[in-house]
């Protein structure tokens, strides 16, 4: 009954070629404001305590950054993939005594073998509980944050153990190349590494996939369980690199080392404008999130603003940047 | 009911010879239900076979095993006549088998093109690169192969479902298999993306390719089926190749198993005179505005291609749309709804399109699902009376002719067809003077769906009137006693009473080409109404 119709004018292409924009102009306004924030907050920081624009008050922001940047990535990784990662300060701790008591025995250079496993290890049984079992990434890996806690504590006896390899400790914590800290190269390093495997490979594009839709990922052949455990590997890794420049920095292990750096490192992902809800955001926003709290506590103190105002401030910047970002999405949309 | 399957032996001897897939009394049960019995069918190269059915009768099921997404319980599958088992749905990919979902596996944030290539990026190792180039290669000849204009880089969330659903189609055929199984392709498709979804899919039978589309449209099968193959309730009833003679009701006969009508029903509660509803500042085609005026009782149709502003009108009165420029007057007075929620308050009720996301709550029960927005009738002081609450249940789920066998359990234990009666029974109960249908029917089997008509007619008698936004244009002609076309944002034409001969200028409006023909052919368009 249709057959009479001429069917090719109405909002037919009429032979146009798909459109290639450049890429990723579409994408979210976070990309210039964030930036943008950044440099207004160091102008203001300058103009408030010009001691902050000097070279060593950078450096030193620069090296305060580097755990939290480390962490940060791992767990963009898992919020990407439509899970979050709890255990990542704990998993640092057990990493950091394993590390420690094993260089005093081997050496440094398979204390850091064995630290890195310890990351494997944990961030593999979390991620195999989580996709093998199809359980909440919240259960489980509070869960492994409760025994990587455990575990710290009993193999250090409970207490920090200062033993520290001296070659290692000077080495990571301390020395620099071209002016600039190691630790400081290895978090950049790092996050670069993050930001290939999200951007340029497979693994990268399925994290994206299974953050999104599970299910959809699943239909196009894309082995959801495998990836989804690797996500939790590369997590339990990144824990593991935080670990070592941690435990090189303070020159000790703690058993209980900086268990804030979790929720920070949640709250830097989210500051930076990455969805909770997975499937969207990237490393840069992740960069973005870090840069601007690291800089607040930075300034703050700095300025000497008590710990408690401190935590105060930083807990009402994160609900302002989730305000912000749900009403720059409702700006698009309509 | 007779069990016994007459199996697609049926098929003509050389058809035997030349199958590409061949299914050998296949089974399958999820539970305690059987979805399949000893179902054998057979695919060939350059036909497009068709499996027609109502839901649950088991096309989908059979999709999904060819496709390597399910395993059969027992029967087996033949390859180009050589014996396969699929583990997975990439052992199907491999052969050669593509599918096409129903409920679509494009993951929301990822782009265009990311999705098109999903799960073929690559054979090796997950920490392989991605090759973006090519990749935007291959995308943007798929693309057009179907006339898609569409950003590469645009995240998929943000195109319109009709767009999703050729992604989907376009992603399946990326692979170039030689086998497409494609589920429901044109349920979410205007008639213009339906029209170029048939040329291409022709395009593909003639270049030697089998596909085998599932569908519950019969107007599908007439036009692009060259093998039919009906199925109930998990068994092959028929499997016949198509002829000129055969007829759309031949099919349906078969289909259904008896004669059923799709003649427009001339019972027409519509109040002259006495009208409920006025829209202002409705656009027209010379760029002018112009009213509409719904009367009590009145049932009216508001039909277009996707885009075409036909769900302007019902997306304003339930406040979904803060920058709308229509103004309303119901019952006399000014109305205006800020949200969903004044809207009800107001006596508008709402069934939003689809089910699955808008409609039911899959973790609540059917008698919670029901009873949901009357709560506040069903008790005293926001304390809910139970047994008042189980007798309204009871009664509603009977009235709509709910199949269920108990309803503290969960609305997602019922079929699709009895989840829209509940969802059905739940906009009306709130209806006191609008009630909006946006895809009321979609589907849903044909008993259903007639049996939802019956209630919307039942709805009108009390004064009701009803506006129905629905892609079903056979459904749209038989329930409503006025259509209007929709075209690019304005209305074009107003069909009073329509009948089904009325069909071709509907089409003709809506796909914009009225506005042309217009000027040269005046009596082109000739059900044009005079009460714009």
């Amino acid at each position: 009954m249709l057959n009479h119709l001429r069917l090719s004018r109405p909002h037919s292409s009429n032979g146009k070629k798909p459109t290639q924009r450049s890429r990723r102009s579409g994408r979210r306004g976070s990309d210039t404001m964030l930036p943008l924030i950044i440099i207004g907050m160091g102008v203001a920081a300058t103009l408030i305590e010009p001691k902050f624009a000097s070279i060593d008050n950078l450096t030193n922001l620069a090296r305060q950054m580097m755990p939290l940047l480390i962490m940060a990535v791992g767990q963009a990784f898992a919020i990407i993939s439509g899970g979050l990662d709890l255990s990542l300060a704990a998993v640092m701790s057990l990493a950091g005594v394993v590390g420690v008591l094993t260089m005093a025995e081997y050496g440094a250079a398979t204390g850091i073998v064995v630290m890195l496993l310890t990351g494997l290890v944990m961030g593999g049984v979390s991620g195999f509980v989580i996709a093998y079992f199809r359980t909440s990434p919240l259960v489980v890996t509070l869960g492994m944050l409760s025994v990587a806690q455990a575990l710290a504590l009993i193999l250090s006896g409970g207490v920090p153990i200062y033993t520290v390899h001296p070659g290692y400790a000077q080495f990571v914590g301390f020395n620099d190349w071209l002016g600039i800290p190691i630790m400081v190269w290895i978090g950049v390093l790092f996050t670069c590494l993050g930001a290939f495997l999200l951007r340029q490979t497979v693994f990268g594009r399925y994290v994206y996939a299974i953050g999104s839709s599970a299910s959809a990922a699943s239909k196009s052949g894309v082995n959801v369980r495998l990836n989804t455990m690797l996500v939790y590997m590369v997590s339990g890794v990144c824990a593991t690199v935080c670990g070592i420049v941690l435990t090189a920095w303070t020159g000790s292990a703690q058993p209980v080392a900086a268990p804030n750096l979790t929720l920070e490192s949640l709250a830097a992902v989210v500051l930076g404008g990455v969805a909770l809800t997975g499937g969207s955001g990237g490393i840069r926003q992740v960069v973005y999130g870090v840069v601007i709290l690291s800089m607040l506590s930075n300034v703050m103190n700095m300025v000497g603003v008590s710990a408690y105002y401190q935590t105060l401030v930083i807990g009402i910047v994160i609900i302002l940047a989730v305000i912000l970002d749900r009403l720059r999405d409702r700006g698009q949309e309509g | 009911m007779s069990t016994v399957a007459s199996p697609a032996a049926s098929g003509s001897p050389e058809a035997v010879s030349g199958a590409l897939l061949a299914l050998h009394g296949i089974s399958k049960r999820f539970g305690a239900t059987v979805a399949l019995r000893e179902v054998s069918l057979r695919f060939q190269p350059g036909r497009i076979h068709c499996l027609l059915g109502e839901n649950g009768a088991g096309k989908s099921t059979i999709g999904k095993i060819a496709g390597g997404l399910y395993a059969a319980d027992s029967g087996r599958l033949e390859w180009k006549g050589r014996q396969v088992s699929f583990r997975h749905i990439n052992d199907a990919r491999e052969r050669g088998i593509g599918l096409v979902f129903q409920e679509l596996s494009l993951a929301p944030d990822l782009s265009v093109r990311a999705n098109l290539r999903l799960g073929a990026e690559g054979s090796g190792h997950p920490f392989c690169r991605l090759r973006h180039q090519a990749e935007t290669e291959q995308a943007v000849q798929a693309l057009e192969r179907f006339g898609l204009d569409i950003d590469l880089e645009e995240p998929v969330k943000h195109l319109p479902v009709s767009t999703q659903q050729m992604l989907e189609i376009a992603k399946a055929f990326m692979r170039d298999p030689e086998l497409v199984v494609l589920d429901e392709p044109t349920a979410m498709l205007g008639a213009v993306e339906k029209q170029r979804l048939f040329q291409a899919l022709r395009a593909w039978r003639d270049a030697g390719k089998a596909l085998v589309l599932i569908t519950h449209h019969i107007e599908d099968v007439m036009e692009l089926g060259d093998h039919v193959t009906v199925m109930r309730d998990g068994s092959v009833v028929d499997s016949f190749p198509m002829e000129p003679s055969i007829t759309a009701d031949d099919v349906l006969q078969r289909l259904t198993g008896r004669k059923i009508r799709v003649a427009k029903q001339a019972c027409s509660n519509k109040v002259e005179g006495a009208w409920t509803l006025q829209v202002d500042n409705v656009l027209q085609r010379d760029g002018s505005t112009t009213s509409i005026r719904m009367e009590r009782g009145e049932i009216i149709g508001l039909y277009g291609v996707v885009g075409s502003g036909a769900e302007q009108i019902p997306r304003a009165l339930m406040g979904l749309d803060s920058k709308t420029a229509l103004r309303f007057t119901l019952n006399g007075n000014p109305y205006h709804a800020s949200s969903p929620a004044t809207a009800f308050a107001c006596g508008v009720s709402y069934l939003p399109s689809g089910r699955a996301s808008n409609g039911i709550f899959a973790t609540l029960s059917i008698r919670e699902n029901l009873c949901l927005t009357q709560l506040g009738e069903l008790g005293r002081f926001g304390v809910v009376s139970e047994p008042t609450e189980r007798a309204r249940t009871a009664s509603l789920l009977d009235h709509f002719k709910v199949k269920y066998h108990d309803a503290e359990e969960r609305i997602t234990s019922l079929s699709g067809g009895n989840q829209q009666k509940v969802l059905m029974a739940r906009a009306m109960a709130r209806a006191r003077h609008v009630l909006i249908l946006e895809e009321p029917t979609a589907g849903i089997d044909i008993d259903a769906k007639l049996q939802i008509h019956d209630r919307v007619r039942e709805l009108t008698e009390r004064g009701v009137t009803v506006l129905l936004v629905s892609s079903d244009l056979i459904e749209t002609i038989t329930l409503c006693d006025t259509v209007y076309t929709f075209y690019e944002g304005h209305v074009v034409n107003c069909y009073e009473h329509p009948t089904l001969s009325d069909q071709p200028d509907i089409v003709f409006d809506v796909l914009g080409q009225a506005s042309e023909e217009a000027d040269t052919a005046a009596g082109a368009s000739a059900g044009m109404g005079t009460n714009v």
